[in-house]
């Protein structure tokens, strides 16, 4: 990975000229952690940055290209739990029929998760339709909570007196920017529009409905910009969108807006104060809830049905809802760390899960609880490629080879149906040469989970046999003989490679998208950043969030 | 259930349907215009192919026995084709993992092209384009291009209909499943159609702008409509705002969805007096163990009567339940029960007979449904000479497989029914000689759609590949 200076330089309508100022980044670490980057530059200011809040230059040579993204449903419930006032918002997002993202691969995050179909169009201007509904019907109570300018008893002339502040200051908040005159001039003509057939509260009703479905709601556009060598510094507004997707899943607060406006949202520095801000606000734990229930597909058991004593209304929507419970556990309870994570013994237990962890096993860390177990399971069986496979792609980030083009999967394999254990009717893919090759560096990593059924409870046996959770790994530095799934995922979690494809996976949660070949230099910085900070998870999002990929973007063809 | 009426011409809001624009390589597609033209493309997709033994008839051309499988066919023979046999060659392009296996079958079966990770240069759905040996993989995908049904649909909506297209999933494991992602179906590369695989909320989507009764104008839903259709108005307007200064992939995506509102802007006309399907439950509970021959039954009902009600020109039903998908046929359920397995794992096993019941049954079972559907699209009458929906419907039924037990792609067997078009019917075609993508591309000329200056649409899926339509299947 190269590293290079490039000429600062300054967006118009904030600073109004261009500067060329020497010298590059000294660095974004804490002051806990190893020092600059670069080859000198400017005096260091004392928290380490040393861009004196001139705005950032890039480090790397190149980033991947950033695509349009949609919120996800999630981020579209909590902008709006967000933006309506208590009493109305509870009600309209009672009433709330929004699509919801469907994840089929990577994060809700995802651009590819969340295109719109035609009948997620349709689902999206139903929903608005049905919250302006509710409004008109409680009209009498909520128009004062929306509107501050309007107060009980108001009457049509009142609405007419307030909608232009309304719209101007409700629509700031809504858009994350200030409303350009053309947008502003399209919602007072639509006001207008309605009022004179229908009158003043139907016409403030469209006025909300507008905004419920609005492009600039919906999507986190990002203008292409001129910057220089082929790559653009975001724009205040646009960074403060960024960080408040990630760090509160929803729009930018207060502080963030008034840094925005008051020209403080333009450096490194500036963006590592915000990032670090905002992780201590109560808002953070959605990421972490979010991340952590996605990246171990937690999603999958929504719909899923187990056939199992122990899988009961109660047990299922505890599963259901364990991985969020635990992401948020991580942040506001434990150390914060990777390690912490992946080796803990500490999880709390929801109650209606009792029964399940109550059956015992050692268990380790996130990869070991009964969700993730059932998540990675059949309706009545586990299902130990699965297993293995989901620890190579999610936490190795080392997926198996796709399958040769000469592997015949019509071909007998060795009949194993009979053996009594899932690790002996798969012994064959371990043993015939066209599958073995890949099955046994990949088999075994799922031998030790066996212990834990579909629905996550502990077994010794399976159909009256023991079950052997002894494994031999050989990959890469994972390697040794494990005696059972605790050992292995203590192991596991030491490694630089898990470490790594934890900072990789954050990465793409962010960004919305998988790294690219010109993410390698950004993402190089990233674990670097996470490995010196010995895997503390909250400067690992720091170190995302002043990265190139997070301040920057690929300057693109416009009209 | 909020009730909806559209009045045509009342206060000047009726408005006629907007252009449409098109995701087929550019082309405009519309219907030919004229008469004995399907007014309505029905496709059900299901997965795991068949037995080809009991599946395929026991002679070519018109004089025909329908094998054990196809038998729920007799009553409707005569406004069937079956052909069989037919390879999806272009797979073939894609490398081994292509041809054997499940990933992309599904995604390919219907759009006649490969996953998106198998092109290469500008992306698009060209020969050129496909890299070879690319393996789909094991991660979800979607496919280089849309589905068949939905190039069809572009030239048959018109202003009457509410929406483009009904979208059903049938459930495999018991109990609704809310919206999924169809496997089959896709509006445009990436772009997979939702399926409602839960019947009490698609009967209140669907009909609550019904109007079985009376006609009166209802002043407060007018309101309702003018302000739904004013502020669809500023939606679609502020897109022209944000595209501003955005690149060029970025400007694609918001003038897609541009599009899918100037869809939804519609003054609909008034519903015919049509009927609602009945017996719909609404709550969750009363699909638990829901069996798919129930469950099945009420989503041919909802797409029949919808269907019946002129809601849309395209009508979907997907069964989405490959793993273990609850039957409620005893000797299918019990014997898979018995192996101790699921469905997928019957289909496979080299421990089954091939022609064991529980898997000529389990198979029978979606010709059935498929049947059934035809039967409920035929007591519809649609017009004073006694034609019925089905006589004015092109239908299709597939799956990703021919031989289920095989894991390769070179037999595929569809069925094509409907009373009306260019398309030959009480009729077994040997596909042996042809690809997946000439019947895909015979079907867009079955169902009369042209591009836009009238010239034939000679070839779907992927472009260059060579698919042509097939003669002796159209008249």
């Amino acid at each position: 990975m190269s590293r290079r200076r490039t000429r600062d330089w300054g967006w118009a309508w904030t600073l109004g000229a261009l500067l060329t100022v020497p010298g590059c980044y000294s660095g974004h670490q804490s002051s806990a952690t190893a020092g600059a980057e670069g080859d000198g530059g400017d005096a260091d200011d004392g928290d380490g940055s040393g861009d004196d809040g001139e705005p950032a230059t890039l480090e790397c040579d190149e980033i991947g290209a950033q695509s349009l993204r949609r919120v996800s449903s999630d981020q579209y419930r909590q902008i709006l739990a967000d933006l309506l006032p208590p009493q109305f918002g509870e009600a309209a997002l009672a009433a709330s029929t929004f699509p919801a993202t469907l994840i089929t691969s990577g994060f809700s995050t995802y651009a590819v998760a969340n295109t719109v179909s035609s009948n997620e169009s349709i689902a999206m201007e139903d929903n608005a339709d049905a919250i302006a509904a509710v409004f008109l019907e409680g009209i009498d109570g909520y128009a004062p909570e929306l509107v501050p300018c309007l107060s009980t008893g108001f009457s049509d002339s009142d609405i007419d007196g307030c909608i232009d502040g309304f719209v101007s200051e409700f629509g700031a908040r809504a858009f994350r920017r200030p409303l350009t005159e053309g947008e502003t001039q399209l919602i007072t003509e639509l006001y207008a529009d309605i009022t004179a057939t229908d009158g003043a509260e139907a016409g403030l009703a469209a006025v909300l409905q507008f905004f419920l479905q609005a492009p600039p709601l919906l999507y986190v556009t990002e203008r292409v910009g001129d910057g220089p060598d082929g790559f653009t510094l975001l724009a205040p507004n646009e960074l403060a969108v960024r960080l408040s997707l990630l760090f509160s899943n929803s729009a930018p607060d207060a502080e963030l807006l008034a840094a925005v406006e008051e020209g403080r949202l333009v450096s490194r520095d500036d963006v590592e104060r915000e990032a670090r801000r905002m992780l201590a606000t109560p808002g953070a734990v959605r990421a972490f809830a979010t991340f952590h229930h996605e990246w171990m597909h937690g999603f999958v058991l929504g719909d899923a049905v187990r056939i199992h004593d122990q899988w009961t209304d109660d047990s299922s929507a505890g599963l259901a809802a364990e991985l969020r419970t635990l992401g948020q556990w991580i942040f506001e309870e434990s150390d914060g760390s990777f390690h912490s994570l992946m080796s803990t013994t500490e999880f709390p237990v929801d109650d209606r899960l009792a029964d399940i962890y109550g059956t015992g096993g050692e268990r380790r860390g996130l990869l070991m609880t009964a969700s993730v177990m059932a998540s990675l399971a059949h309706e009545s069986r586990t299902s130990l490629i699965e297993r293995a496979a989901f620890i190579r792609a999610n936490v190795l980030c080392s997926p198996s080879p796709p399958l040769p083009g000469d592997v015949d999967v019509d071909g007998t394999l060795e009949d194993n149906t009979d053996e009594p254990t899932a690790r002996g009717r798969l012994q064959a893919l371990m043993t015939t040469p066209a599958c073995s090759g890949c099955h046994t560096s990949m088999n075994p990593l799922g031998f030790g989970l066996e212990a834990y059924d579909w629905v996550g409870a502990y077994r010794t046996t399976e159909n009256g046999a023991t079950i052997d959770t002894t494994a031999e790994i050989n990959l890469g530095t994972l390697s040794g003989s494990f005696a059972n799934a605790a050992e292995l995922i203590d192991a596991l979690a030491a490694t630089d490679e898990a470490r790594d494809c934890y900072a990789t996976q954050w990465f793409r949660y962010t960004m919305g998208r998988p790294e690219t070949l010109e993410d390698a230099c950004v993402l190089g910085t990233i674990k670097e950043s996470f490995a010196a900070s010995d895997g503390d998870i909250r400067e690992l999002l720091v170190a995302i969030a002043v990265s190139d990929a997070f301040m920057f973007r690929q300057t693109g063809a416009s009209e | 259930m909020r009730r909806r009426k559209f009045l045509m011409g009342a206060g000047g809001i009726c408005v006629g349907l907007p252009m449409l624009r098109t995701f087929y390589d550019g082309r405009d597609a519309r219907a030919a215009g004229g008469d004995n033209e399907p007014t309505r493309i029905i496709t059900m997709a299901y997965p795991m192919g068949t037995h080809l033994p009991f599946w395929t008839p026991d002679a070519v051309g018109s004089e025909f026995n329908l094998g054990t499988i196809t038998e729920p066919l007799a009553p409707f023979v005569d406004r069937c084709a079956l052909i069989s046999n037919c390879p999806h060659s272009v797979y073939d392009l894609g490398g081994g993992s292509y041809v054997y296996g499940h990933p992309a079958k599904k995604e390919g079966t219907l759009t006649g092209t490969l996953l998106q990770s198998a092109f290469t240069g500008d992306g698009s759905n060209t020969v050129e384009n496909v890299l070879p040996d690319s393996n789909p993989g094991d991660e979800v995908q979607t496919p280089n291009g849309p589905s068949v049904d939905h190039v069809i649909g572009e030239g048959l909506i018109t202003s009457q209909h509410q929406r483009a297209s009904v979208d059903l999933g049938v459930a495999g494991a018991g109990g609704p499943a809310g919206v999924q992602n169809s496997s089959f179906f896709y509006e445009a590369a990436a772009n997979p159609v939702t399926l409602s695989a839960h019947p009490g909320q698609a009967f209140v989507s669907l009909f609550s702008a019904v109007t079985p009764d009376d006609g009166e104008v209802d002043e407060v839903f007018m309101a309702l409509q003018r302000r739904r259709k004013s502020v669809l108005d500023a939606v679609r307007e502020s897109f022209v705002d944000l595209r501003q200064g955005l690149d060029a992939s970025d400007r694609a995506v918001l003038d897609d969805h541009a599009d899918k509102i100037r869809q939804i802007e519609l003054d609909m006309p008034p519903l015919a007096a049509c009927s609602l399907p009945e017996g719909i439950p609404e709550a969750d509970e009363a699909y638990a163990n829901m069996p798919m021959t129930e469950f099945g039954d009420l989503t041919n009902r909802l797409m029949a009567h919808a269907m019946g009600c002129g809601i849309a020109p395209v009508g979907r039903i997907e069964y989405t339940g490959q793993q273990n998908p609850y039957f409620g046929i005893p000797t299918v359920d019990d014997g898979v029960t018995a192996l101790g397995g699921d469905w997928h794992q019957a289909v496979h096993a080299d421990g089954v007979a091939p022609d064991a019941d529980l898997r000529t049954y389990g198979f029978q079972f979606f010709v059935q449904q498929f049947a059934d559907l035809m039967g409920y699209l035929d007591a519809i009458v649609e017009g004073p000479d006694g034609r019925t929906a089905l006589d004015n419907s092109l239908m299709l039924l597939a799956s990703d497989y021919g031989e289920g037990n095989g894991h390769a792609s070179r037999d595929l067997c569809f069925v094509v029914a409907g009373g009306s078009g260019p398309g030959r019917r009480n009729f077994h075609f040997d596909g042996q000689n042809n690809t997946v993508n000439d019947v895909l591309t015979t079907l867009i000329q079955m169902a009369c759609v042209t591009h836009k200056d009238g010239s034939p649409i000679e070839e779907f899926g992927l472009a260059g590949f060579g698919a042509a339509p097939i003669s002796e299947l159209l008249v």
